[in-house]
């Protein structure tokens, strides 16, 4: 809680605040990533384009900070500077001084950046580029009567403090300029606000108000066409007041866009080639629809996941935020109402694959589409509506144009298709869950035609969508497994290598489609001097292993994965990172921000090394096996080195030798396998962590294959029953499933003190073996359920060496214990 | 009372009416001749086994009802089609006739019909033999109607299970409970006769009607009904009215104080049975009157009952009045403001009480603010309303008021309670409101809410099927706040004091079967509600599908349409008997304390509205003027009625169901809150809201406050608002002593700082903290206490606090009055 404490002090008074000009103190994230190298907050967060800001940082865990990650162009850190400690700030916070300058072309919305450190890259944050010029909100609450005149155009960052606050604006517009308000609150990447706006007249009149919107999620939206010259009043509260519930206070920070910018409420995109000029017609802008011809940024990096943004600029003036949009080489066809009627709806040239684009303007309205398919071939039917901030709840369905047959319809989507987000958490679904989605096969080659409405029959401008049918392809999607909790920020998703020494992380994935058969992938644009080390993916994680080279950089750069089938033809791939915003604790998020491409740096060296020598023999099912690891661990290391599994295959437990001492050793770790462990190859690497695992610091040895086979055979031990001071047989009945050669040796464990028994040969042609297990005098009375049996079988390497395959067989095999005088027989016989 | 036996009418006719003349005289009120009624108006006697019995009844000039049956002569104009029996006809040739009824040289024809006059019917069981459980009490919920029977023996509470009822009796127990081979010793006789030992006692005599059904029954070999049997479409009781003289002086009978019944039941073959003695008879309120086993209702003292009648599973109600005995004093020429006053007013002179004065300028000026905003008249508005001298001018107040934004809150408030909205986020309240600053007529209103479709925070109205995947507790909350009955009973079996019955409950609740939601997975605090289309509601006793049909009225054509918008149609609808009626009387009750039908969400056949003239009169001006709540508002608060005085006369002591004086009613928990702000100037923060939210503007009802809590808030958690508690209790008043509340705010406020600054007067300071608190000016005799009493203070701040408190903590100033 000590870190809470610390953000409650700074946030303690309002003054305080603004002076310091820490704009962006989230107190919960603060806690949770106070473990990790994280940037806590940077203020400010708003910066305008074509501008050289000088931006805070509040850091944890970072102490010697380089350089500045961003992962869009437009955004560039002249300069990075330590500032000196002050008192609120944690034994690990640094607090450091970037100026950034920003390109006057920079697009327009969130920037994504980490802080690159000598030790490797910080958790991901981000930064909100705007064309507006920031102002700060005044000091000294602000009522109705006595409000915070601002300019037009203008962009405020703004902050409610308190249960119950309202913050009041006061702009003047003359008669038939736009009045629009963009208010970003949940879009900020930031903890969960849920902000309100309303704009009044000077008479308090309710004008226009806006709580939830389609392009702004959970951000109000609103604007109008001003009636007269005069004085407007913008108030900005927390919708319920915050009331409502545990998890979301009344407190959070907002930016008011507030002018006579254009904020059109939908775009609907034409054509689409990438890389050229798309026409985008923009609806719902006070003064009305307005279409423009925009250049799309070339590149496979100007979009993620297949969306890009684009902001509308009407004389001049640019739109604050803006709007995603989908840019891929389908062609699309834009709605010509009315379109109603499939039957009636205008032939389309278009062969699938092909998009569509319309909105379902009114309530009831239907949307239709003709395209071509040829016989056979199988479709994906998928629209992107809230993907694209739109607020249809899209319906789809797919009719044979000849006899009017449904071959397909979908609402909202199966799971599997959403997102391979849902793998590890299934409550946030983001705007994907409620996009249509549906597959067909053409039994006939011919016409097919799409129908598009709202599942409430609902309709408006901001009812957008775009329909993409495109063949079904394989695809295949990784992603790095944040560190749970899940909650917790973004520790993990990175990868930092230190030089001359290797980091592993575990990559899952998903198969869509995909043939069966170990993939191949590899990645692209690694840092110079690091390469990458990638089993083929046949099971749904593997562990990848990078290495840097003794002499290589520190810099840090974005990778890309590619990867290919069985047979070498390349895959659709898609590396899916989400950092989740607006926690609602345990495992829903309000707001996500996407990440295609896995940030790697090069770190500076660090003090440990490890090598994991071949793994000498396999692991049984329910057997052992040992891995001998080589550490060196320098002076310089502080905290104690841990040793532990990259992963753990399921059914498996590890167990180190003794502690890691400075210095070079070999430790040992004993790996169990219980009876649930699955047979297979399965590539292993041992990892040294820091203190915690969130910090993200750490090495890797080399990836070995760690082989588990069935178990050689089965083992039931009989019960026996003693007295202190006798000797009897303990027969054991076995199974024998696998031939070996030579005698293996089976021993008794787990028997009571003052029990023996000695270990005996077996060869492969026994069905039985006995023990003979004397208890001394001191043997304990009683029923003991602990004895198990060791076998050691002799297995001849593929090198042709000799190793021992341990198996543990027998668990809980019984032996009772009695006093001599209670053996049945050697009772004495009662007098006559 | 035992079955059989009869009070005897004991009125003496002449004498009656020789007071009556004589009172006519003396009142110069044109005297009139008593009126002589006959029950029924047509009779028709088919098969053997048909009874009719036949009452006369005489309505006197004071509207006092006498029965006159046992006087009468009744003469058949041919005396062998028909037998009379003890006032009963009895079948014997086919034909018509004409029976002439005779007393006291007055006489009233009445066609006859016989039909099948030799066929003889069976007896059924559904038809016959299930009322004789009824009203034996057999199938009690006490008895063996208790969901686990008596001794083990189970029957359906009040009958709403015949088949399985038939099953228990004849087939569950084989050879014990009946025994068709000697009928007479079934237990099922010899039980109720207590011939063998019964936990129940004795049920009825060998010689009941009751009894010779069961017989009749098992004698025949207790056949299972077949699909013939005609089933019962109504009931109806005779005489249509029954006003009594009440028990005399020493609670002696006195002359006309009671009346025989009778029922007749209709069935859906065009035939109908006089049913009388196999009727359930109870009374609503016995102090006024009682009623026997066999239909005798008699007076008690003066007030009001309804005679309930059950019959099987069908119901039916009779309103008795009970006047003074004696002669009928004379009602005063009351004014009249409005039809409101006429309707009140022909209820008052039936039951011969004279309502209070009207209240003044102050009292007027202080209850109407209360009521329709919530606040307490400033004193500047005081100030001007006293001196206004116009005779509009209450009038023009009232439209003032009804203007007012806080007129919204107090309804808004209202209506979030009865739809339980209890979040501010989805903004349900902010809704609401919105329709009602709009004056959006309550049928629109309540068309878009029943029809609403989409998530909770989106469309806001969707918020009132949070209960969605459970129509029968929509259906029970759509018929509680809209009808204003409560049909919750019928879900386990048909409801014992009303007309439901489980088709009803289960038909009704299948209006809402086919919503369906789903989760909105981008705020999983949202819930997307919509019609699938699909989905039926099934009856738990033999699982059929219900066809969705309206409560009480028919199945509608569905079509394919959403059911929750058919049905909105339908309660919506002018000609709807319940969505009308219910609004002016949650209206009418915000402003007497209590409805016409009272409690307001309890209308039942027992539970009769204590002026129905009066209710459908507010219902009809409510529909004729497209539903706007306000111009209802205005009718009633410029009624006399709204307007009268809380000082009782001799008559309306006792009356506090007829409006005719003005009721001490406690400020609810959030009025009185604002008004404490509002006296004393100093505002609570409630919650997160900003500071200077009222109570009544709260769109949440969880937030702590120990002041609302304890003045008995609701929590919206049901339909019937049945958390509001305006009942005083200690808790109250040791918090308005004790408490911060008031003394805090006494503290805090700037109030008594400014009245010492402004007036010199130490009167006047009085004066103005009297009318700030209690809209009134001291008395003579309060001003010269508290004079004397300032000028012997030390501090004279501290005897204005301590007035200040002391007003404050007054009844006065709790109550509206």
């Amino acid at each position: 809680m000590r870190r809470r404490g610390w953000a409650a002090t700074v946030v303690s008074t309002r003054q305080t605040l603004v002076a310091i000009g820490l704009l962006l103190v989230v107190s919960a994230p603060v806690l949770a990533q106070s473990e990790a190298r994280a940037v806590v907050s940077a203020a400010p967060r708003y910066l305008q384009r074509g501008t050289v800001t000088s931006v805070r940082l509040n850091c944890a865990w970072l102490p010697s900070a380089e350089d500045i990650l961003f992962y869009s162009p437009g955004l560039a850190c002249r300069s990075l500077t330590l500032l000196e400690d002050t008192d609120t700030l944690p034994p690990d916070g640094r607090e450091y001084l970037v100026s950034i300058e920003v390109a006057s072309d920079c697009r327009i919305g969130q920037h994504r950046f980490r802080v690159r450190d000598r030790a490797g890259l910080s958790t991901l944050h981000t930064l909100y580029v705007g064309p507006l010029p920031r102002l700060a909100e005044q000091a000294q609450p602000t009522t109705f009567e006595d409000p915070q005149r601002v300019s037009l155009d203008s962009t405020v960052a703004g902050y409610i403090g308190e249960v119950g606050q309202i913050d009041w604006y006061r702009v003047e517009a003359r008669k038939g300029q736009r009045l629009n308000v963009d208010v970003q609150a949940v879009r900020m990447a930031q903890r969960l606000f849920d902000a309100h706006v309303t704009i009044l007249d000077a008479k308090a009149r309710v004008l226009a108000e806006s709580d939830d919107t389609g392009l702004g999620l959970h951000d109000p939206i609103t604007g109008l066409v001003v009636p007269a010259d005069g004085s407007y009043m913008i108030a900005i509260r927390e919708s319920g007041f915050g009331n409502e519930g545990s998890y979301k206070g009344p407190r959070g920070r907002y930016l008011l866009h507030v002018g006579t910018f254009p904020r059109p409420l939908a775009a609907i995109a034409e054509g689409g080639l990438s890389g050229k000029p798309v026409r985008l017609t923009f609806l719902g802008d006070p003064l009305g629809t307005f279409t423009q011809l925009m250049p799309m940024p070339p590149g496979p990096d100007a979009s993620v996941f297949g969306t890009s943004t684009v902001t509308p600029m009407v004389a001049g003036q640019w739109a604050p935020t803006p709007h995603p949009i989908r840019i891929n080489s389908l062609q699309t066809v834009v709605e010509t109402e009315p379109n109603d009627n499939w039957r009636t709806s205008p032939a389309s040239k278009q062969a699938a694959p092909a998009a569509f684009a319309g909105v379902i303007s009114r309530r009831g309205d239907i949307d239709t589409f003709r395209f071509r398919a040829t016989k056979g071939q199988r479709l994906v039917i998928q629209v992107y509506a809230r993907r694209l901030y739109s607020r249809l709840d899209s319906v789809v369905e797919v009719r044979r144009v000849r006899d009017g047959t449904s071959v397909a319809g979908g609402d909202d989507p199966p799971r599997r298709h959403r997102t391979s987000l849902f793998a590890y958490n299934s409550h946030h679904a983001g705007w994907f869950a409620q996009d249509a989605y549906t597959e067909m096969t053409a039994n006939e080659a011919g016409d097919y035609v799409v129908l598009v409405s709202d599942h409430l029959k609902k309709g408006g401008v901001d009812y957008h969508y775009r329909v993409e049918v495109t063949r079904v392809e394989p695809k295949l999607t990784l992603f790095v497994r944040r560190d749970p909790p899940y909650w917790r920020g973004t520790p993990g998703q990175s990868v930092s290598v230190p030089r001359g020494n290797r980091y592993a992380v575990i990559v899952e994935n998903q198969r869509l489609n995909c043939p069966a058969g170990p993939l191949e992938v590899s990645a692209r644009g690694l840092p110079p001097g690091v390469t990458l080390e990638a089993p083929r993916i046949s099971s749904a994680k593997v562990p990848m292993l990078f290495t840097a080279t003794d002499d290589a950089v520190r810099a840090a750069s974005l990778v890309r994965f590619v990867s290919s089938d069985p047979k070498g033809r390349p895959l659709v791939t898609q590396f899916e990172q989400t950092v989740f915003y607006g926690l609602n604790p345990p495992s829903y998020a309000f707001f996500g921000v996407d990440s295609e491409r896995l940030a790697v740096a090069v770190a500076e060296d660090y003090p440990v090394s490890l090598e994991l020598e071949p793994i000498a023999a396999p692991l049984v099912q329910e057997g052992e096996t040992v891995l001998r690891i080589r550490t060196r661990v320098g002076p310089n290391q502080r905290r104690p080195v841990r040793l532990s599994m990259l992963y753990k295959p399921t059914g498996i437990s590890a167990e180190l030798s003794e502690k890691v001492a400075e210095g070079e050793h070999v430790v040992e770790m004993r790996l169990e396998a219980n009876r649930e462990t699955s047979p297979g190859r399965w590539p292993i690497a041992v990892v040294s962590r820091e203190a915690t695992q969130l910090r993200g610091g750490g090495v890797s040895t080399q990836l070995r294959t760690l082989e588990v086979l069935p178990a050689f055979l089965d083992l039931v031990l009989t019960r026996a029953i003693l007295a202190r001071g006798k000797t009897v047989p303990l027969k054991a009945q076995l199974e024998q499933k696998v031939e070996f050669r030579g005698k293996a040796i089976a021993r008794l464990e787990g028997l009571p003190k003052g029990v023996t028994a000695k270990p005996v040969a077996i060869d492969a042609s026994d069905e039985s073996v006995t023990f003979q297990v004397t208890a001394t005098g001191a043997a304990p009375v009683g029923l003991h359920k602990t004895l198990s049996c060791r076998v050691s079988i002799p297995w001849q390497r593929p090198d042709g060496q000799l190793a021992a395959v341990v198996h543990r067989l027998g668990q809980g095999g019984q032996l009772r214990i009695l006093e001599a005088a209670d053996v049945p027989g050697q009772q004495e016989q009662p007098q006559p | 009372m035992s079955p059989g036996s009869i009070t005897r009418p004991t009125a003496d006719l002449r004498g009656v009416l020789c007071v009556a003349l004589l009172l006519a005289c003396a009142g110069g009120v044109v005297a009139g001749e008593p009126v002589i009624r006959v029950y029924p108006s047509r009779v028709v006697l088919e098969g053997a086994a048909d009874r009719q019995r036949v009452i006369v009844q005489a309505v006197d000039p004071d509207g006092r009802t006498l029965d006159l049956t046992s006087r009468a002569r009744l003469v058949p104009s041919l005396p062998g089609r028909v037998r009379i029996v003890d006032g009963m006809l009895e079948p014997l040739v086919d034909g018509t006739l004409e029976l002439e009824v005779s007393v006291d040289g007055r006489r009233v024809q009445v066609p006859v019909t016989v039909r099948d006059a030799a066929a003889k019917a069976p007896v059924r069981f559904g038809l016959d033999v299930m009322p004789v459980l009824t009203k034996g009490g057999c199938n009690s919920g006490s008895c063996h109607g208790a969901s686990r029977g008596q001794r083990g023996f189970r029957l359906s509470v009040f009958g709403f299970d015949p088949a399985g009822d038939y099953f228990r009796i004849t087939r569950e127990f084989v050879g014990r409970r009946i025994d068709l081979a000697r009928p007479a010793s079934s237990l099922l006789l010899t039980k109720p006769l207590e011939q063998v030992v019964h936990g129940g006692g004795q049920r009825f005599d060998s010689d009941s009607e009751m009894y010779t059904v069961l017989l009749k029954w098992l004698e025949q070999g207790a056949p299972v009904d077949g699909k013939d049997v005609p089933r019962v479409t109504r009931l109806e009781v005779f005489p249509s009215e029954v006003v009594l003289s009440g028990a005399g002086a020493g609670g002696q009978p006195a002359a006309g104080d009671s009346h025989r019944l009778v029922v007749r039941a209709h069935y859906d073959d065009g035939t109908d049975r006089d049913v009388t003695g196999l009727s359930v008879f109870t009374s609503t309120n016995t102090a006024a009157a009682l009623v026997s086993f066999a239909g005798v209702v008699s007076g008690q003292r003066r007030g009001e009952s309804f005679v309930m009648v059950m019959y099987g599973e069908h119901n039916v109600g009779l309103p008795v009045i009970v006047v003074p005995s004696g002669p009928a004093a004379k009602f005063p020429a009351l004014p009249v403001a409005n039809r409101v006053d006429e309707l009140v007013h022909a209820k008052l002179r039936k039951l011969r009480v004279v309502p209070s004065k009207l209240c003044d300028d102050g009292t007027f000026l202080r209850r109407v603010y209360l009521d329709t905003i919530g606040l307490l008249p400033e004193p500047s508005e005081y100030a001007r309303f006293v001196a206004d001298q116009r005779p509009d001018k209450r009038k023009r107040l009232v439209d003032t008021l009804l203007g007012r934004p806080e007129f919204t809150d107090l309804w808004v408030m209202k209506w979030a309670e009865l739809l339980q909205v209890r979040n501010v986020k989805g903004g349900f309240f902010g809704w609401l409101r919105k329709r009602y600053l709009a004056n959006v007529p309550m049928d629109r209103m309540v068309r878009e809410l029943l029809t609403a479709e989409g998530g909770f925070f989106r469309d806001p109205p969707a918020q009132y099927f949070r209960q969605v995947g459970k129509p029968k507790i929509l259906a029970e909350n759509v018929a509680q706040v809209f009808m204003g009955t409560r049909i919750q009973c019928a879900q386990c079996h048909n409801h014992p004091f009303d007309r439901w019955t489980m088709n009803d409950y289960y038909a009704f609740a299948a209006f809402f079967a086919q919503l369906g939601s789903k989760r909105n997975w981008e705020d999983t605090r949202e819930q997307i509600v919509f019609n699938t289309g699909s989905g039926e509601v099934r009856h738990p006793i033999d699982d059929r599908v219900m066809a969705p049909r309206f409560l009480g009225g028919k199945v509608p054509k569905l079509a394919g349409r959403d059911r929750r918008a058919v049905l909105a149609e339908w309660l919506t609808d002018a000609g709807n008997p319940w969505f009308a009626r219910n609004l002016a009387n949650i209206a009418w009750a915000q402003y007497f304390g209590r409805g016409i039908v009272d409690e307001v969400d309890d209308v039942r056949l027992s539970n009769p509205p204590s002026n129905p003239e009066l209710l459908d009169f507010l219902a009809d001006r409510l529909v004729a003027d497209g539903y706007d709540f306000r111009k209802l508002i205005r009718t009633i608060t410029l009624s006399h009625a709204y307007q009268r005085a809380t000082e009782p006369t001799p008559s309306n002591l006792r009356d506090h169901r007829n409006f005719s004086r003005a009721e001490f009613r406690r400020l609810r928990a959030e009025v009185l809150h604002d008004c404490l702000c509002q006296a004393t100037g100093v505002p609570s923060r409630l919650g997160g809201f900003p500071l200077g939210t009222r109570a009544v503007q709260l769109p949440v009802a969880s937030m702590s406050s120990e002041f609302l809590t304890t003045f008995g808030r609701s929590n919206r958690e049901t339909v019937c608002s049945c958390e509001v508690d305006v009942q005083p209790n200690l808790s109250q008043a040791l918090h308005l002593i004790n408490g911060s509340t008031t003394w805090g705010k006494i503290e805090r406020g700037r109030v008594l700082e400014q009245l010492m600054t402004r007036h010199d007067d130490p009167g006047d300071v009085i004066d103005a903290l009297f009318v700030r608190c209690l809209s009134r000016r001291p008395t003579k005799d309060e001003r010269t206490r508290l004079l004397a009493a300032e000028v012997a203070a030390t501090d004279r701040a501290e005897i204005y606090q301590d007035l200040f408190w002391a007003l404050l903590n007054s009844k006065e100033f709790l109550f509206n009055h």
